[in-house]
């Protein structure tokens, strides 16, 4: 196995220690094989203990590991060092504060998930000896695509409307909602009308795109946004009821 | 008040998508391509065109395709401010403002036709 040495630039900052954010740069033996997460276990394991990082699965399933590298938003236990060019450089999710190093603060995220009610809403629930919700192949690939999402916060860091609007719902909450809204089992669509169509909702979307071409899991958070515009405006103009979106 | 017509200006912009997507090319290769090098054999002469833009069916043409068209690109035209960090509702109103120009102005020109 052929180690290769490569140079990191990795953003710090330590609040409680400095003002300002620096970068620092490592030099670390990689495998061939080996993902930009590895080489930051590695700094971390060998190279400079203080530095602060999340991981969990290292298999693209979490969601954790999200960073920039090189400038682009990317789970980093997705991102093969082989394929970067001279310096990599590692920097926290942009579009949320940072708690310290690479660690960002994902409070808003959470609060924003929260507020689109993500899970299935009934007008009354069936006894359990009534069975359960049947659900056809065809209903259930009406949404499946929006169920994919890990909560990687990728589409947060890659939006250019949250850079400059930071209430806005974002991409993964709202193609959440969206696939609660088309699921058939679900009848809770008036009560998220107000989260998705309200001031921060929607609209405030300019559909660059930008979520849907990083997602790892393609979920199509822009196609959610802009199918969620249009039933939205259609019940806006009273020609769809509010409680169906199919 | 922009906000709180926010699904109206989306309309308008899915709208003017639309239409712009499905007769602009056509019109732009008809009337400024085929015709003047004579690929129709009546010929798109201006007495002819201006009978076509003057029945009621191509005065509505001639508005909906203006306007929307304007809308369309008033709606790229804010959001693109948004993206670029312009704060308030500024351009908005100015997009939104032209597109209303635009829009009474079409229907003027072509009614008066």
């Amino acid at each position: 196995m052929e180690v290769e040495v490569r140079k990191f630039e990795v953003f710090r900052f330590r609040p409680e220690e400095e003002e300002e954010p620096t970068y620092h740069t490592y030099e670390v033996p990689c495998m061939p094989e080996w993902v930009v997460l590895d080489a930051l276990n590695a700094i971390k394991d060998d190279i400079d203990p203080t530095l602060s990082h999340r991981w969990s699965c290292r298999m693209g399933v979490c969601g954790s590991c999200s960073m920039l590298v090189n400038g682009r938003p990317v789970l980093t236990c997705n991102a093969f060092v082989k394929n970067y060019e001279g310096t990599i450089r590692v920097e926290p999710l942009s579009n949320f504060p940072v708690v310290r190093d690479l660690v960002v603060e994902l409070d808003s995220f959470m609060a924003k998930l929260q507020s689109v009610k993500p899970w299935i809403i009934r007008k009354a629930e069936k006894d359990l000896g009534e069975g359960e919700y049947l659900q056809s192949p065809a209903q259930l690939e009406e949404f499946k695509q929006y169920s994919m999402c890990i909560n990687c916060c990728l589409c947060y860091a890659a939006c250019p409307v949250l850079a400059s609007e930071p209430d806005f719902v974002g991409p993964a909450a709202i193609a959440l909602a969206h696939r609660y809204n088309l699921d058939s089992r679900d009848e809770g669509n008036h009560e998220r009308y107000d989260a998705i169509h309200g001031h921060d909702g929607v609209w405030a979307c300019s559909y660059s795109n930008e979520c849907s071409q990083v997602c790892p899991k393609h979920v199509d958070p822009s196609m959610a946004i802009n199918q969620a515009k249009l039933t939205g405006a259609l019940q806006w103009f009273k020609l769809l009821p509010k409680r169906s979106f199919t | 008040m922009i906000r709180r017509l926010e699904p109206l200006w989306w309309i308008l912009f899915g709208a003017g998508g639309f239409i712009a997507a499905f007769t602009i090319p056509g019109l732009i290769t008809g009337l400024f391509l085929l015709g003047p090098l004579g690929f129709f054999e009546s010929g798109l002469d201006y007495e002819r065109v201006l009978g076509l833009a003057t029945q009621p069916l191509g005065r509505a043409f001639l508005i909906a395709v203006i306007s929307l068209t304007l809308w369309h690109s008033a709606h790229h035209l804010r959001h693109l401010c948004i993206d670029l960090g312009v704060k308030g509702q500024g351009a908005a109103y100015g997009s939104y403002g032209f597109a209303l120009l635009g829009t009474i102005a079409a229907f003027v020109v072509t009614l008066g036709l």
